[in-house]
């Protein structure tokens, strides 16, 4: 597929803090990219010198297989940190601004006003908008014209539970349509929901980047319970596979090193005589994984 | 597509017209320099007045309103009140940091050049409505006191208008440099106006006289001379009735240095 964006040995420093580590990333068409890590770890950098803001000390990128410039900008779309408006103009001319930089029709205003469902305030300044309502006047300016790619840092920041799953509607379905996305954040749940890809920072430096899916495929868990949680536990470490297992106040958890079917568990167990009252499967979170990695020897030898 | 010159101007205008403390500053300056220029003859006057007061032979009325005279005494006199202006130039400039407009400009595909071409084409018009206002209010304020000779009005003297519009745009682009530089308001308003009052002329106090004139304020001061007034000419004193060549092309050249600076900072710094 095209690459959309190529990233190669990035590196930046804020005086003595190393902000980015030769970070490297390929991002083609269609493909939903989730930069996660925890604040300060290098994400909002890393947009910022995609996105020509900020001058990088090392390294190249290129957009569409070309260096960056205006013309090439103006098929991305980006939310950057905070949204970042004329506070005394209104929603619609701030919008115009945009429009006019990027020859977009104004009837485009319109469209995006509605989709954010801002379109009733188009006429009040930004200043007197909530956080809430400035993230979404961003989230409008960047889909104006509909841009191949979309870059959106933190973009659930400030929005209500309505919210937020108003945004992650828009990112499902604007990557249903082929959209790229490349969306930073370190609500871990956010990029489980919406991206097909991550990409991990921790203190600038790369811990992971690829296909969540596969990170999440890799070990599931099974909550088991039973009226005997003791017995329950020796029962089930004779399972052909078992790995691990932790005990909760109401259930057990139990970590196998393959894949396992919760059926043949269960008769396993009854096998046993045991009777479970809860038995369920668990895909390994996201947030799981990358607390696991975060703490995990590269992570260590990166402190 | 690239941007072409008429939408960084659309935008700038946009940006402009919609904002209040700009119109408001504007129309206020407006107001200021037609009150001074109205009440100009009565001050003049008055110091003339004074003067008779001692023993000194009475002086002949010096006629600020007189044509070929007016233009120069309006520019010279305008000039003074050019801070003005200056202020509403480091705010504009220092808003687009403050209100981080410029990175989101910047990353919606303005490139860094345009956006400092849109901020330099601002500080032009403005300096050019300035010089529009002074020389309308030249004209009719001159037209109006005129005792019937009009072949004065198109004189040598008139090109002081255009040596005006030198003098405010060198000037607002040191502010604009100035706002670059130091990006929060009241720093960027500080700073100019420490340079102003104070470092300018403690280094003019340790520079040779001949080099002294090639600063930038002296600079720019010296485009328009002090008018000779009847008092002056009284004292023997007598200053240059036109423009030195050199204090034009030094300002240019200032011009160029303000500019190219202001691009350079736009192009190193993180935004």
């Amino acid at each position: 597929m095209e690459e959309i964006l190529n990233i190669n040995g990035l590196s930046k420093k804020y005086g003595r803090i190393q902000a980015l580590n030769n970070f490297s990333l390929t991002v083609k068409r269609g493909e939903v990219w989730g930069i996660l890590g925890p604040n300060g770890s290098g994400k909002t950098t890393t947009l910022g010198i995609i996105l020509g803001a900020i001058n990088c000390d090392q390294g190249n990128f290129t957009w569409f297989g070309q260096p960056i410039s205006p013309v090439n900008l103006k098929r991305t779309g980006a939310l950057l940190e905070h949204p970042n408006f004329y506070p005394y103009l209104s929603a619609e001319k701030n919008l115009e601004l945009i429009a006019i930089l990027r020859n977009v029709d104004s009837l485009e205003i319109e469209r995006v006003l509605r989709f954010v469902n801002l379109y009733e305030r188009r006429k009040h300044r930004f200043q007197t908008f909530s956080l809430g309502m400035k993230q979404r006047l961003a989230i409008a300016s960047a889909m104006l014209g509909s841009p191949e790619v979309l870059i959106l840092d933190e973009p659930t920041n400030g929005l209500d539970p309505t919210g937020i799953a108003e945004i992650r509607a828009l990112i499902s379905k604007l990557a249903a349509e082929g959209t790229t996305i490349i969306l930073a954040s370190h609500l871990l749940d956010e990029v489980q929901k919406v991206c097909s890809h991550a990409a991990v920072l921790s203190k600038g430096n790369n811990l992971f980047s690829g296909n969540v899916s596969e990170v999440l495929n890799q070990q599931d868990i099974i909550e088991v319970a039973s009226e005997n949680l003791t017995k329950l536990t020796e029962a089930i470490s004779l399972y052909p596979g078992f790995s691990s297992c932790r005990t909760l106040p109401s259930h057990i958890e139990v970590v196998f090193t393959e894949k396992t079917d919760p059926a043949l568990i269960n008769t396993f167990l009854f096998e046993q005589g045991i009777v479970c009252s809860h038995l369920a499967l668990r895909k390994k979170s996201l947030e799981k994984y990358y607390l696991e990695l975060l703490n995990s020897k590269i992570a260590q030898k990166v402190k | 597509m690239e941007t072409t010159f008429k939408q960084i101007l659309k935008l700038e205008s946009i940006k402009l017209i919609n904002y209040k403390t700009f119109v408001i500053l504007v129309l206020v300056f407006a107001a200021i320099l037609l009150l001074a220029f109205l009440s100009l003859q009565s001050f003049v006057s008055n110091i003339t007045v004074n003067q008779n007061n001692s023993n000194v032979p009475p002086l002949e009325l010096f006629k600020v309103y007189r044509f070929p005279d007016i233009w120069q005494n309006f520019t010279y006199f305008a000039g003074h009140l050019k801070i003005f202006p200056a202020f509403i130039i480091i705010i504009i400039i220092t808003n687009e940091f403050t209100f981080n407009t410029q990175r989101q400009l910047i990353i919606s595909g303005l490139s860094r050049n345009k956006y400092v071409l849109g901020k330099i084409s601002v500080v032009f018009m403005l300096s050019a409505l300035i010089t529009i206002f002074v020389a309308l209010s030249a004209l009719i304020l001159g037209l109006f006191h005129n005792t019937g000779d009009y072949s004065q009005i198109f004189s040598r003297k008139l090109l002081f208008i255009p040596v005006f519009l030198l003098e405010l745009f060198t000037y607002l682009n040191l502010a604009a440099l100035f706002a670059s530089i130091f990006r929060k308001t009241g720093l960027a308003l500080m700073a100019f106006l420490l340079y102003m009052i104070m470092i300018e002329r403690i280094i003019a106090f340790y520079l040779p006289e001949k080099i002294e004139t090639f600063l930038p304020l002296k600079a720019i001061a010296n485009l328009i001379p002090l008018p000779n007034s009847p008092l002056f000419q009284l004292f023997g004193v007598s200053f240059a009735e036109h423009t030195a060549v050199q204090d034009v092309i030094t300002c240019l050249v200032y011009n160029a240095i303000f500019i190219t600076a202001i691009l350079f900072i736009s192009h190193k710094r993180n935004l």
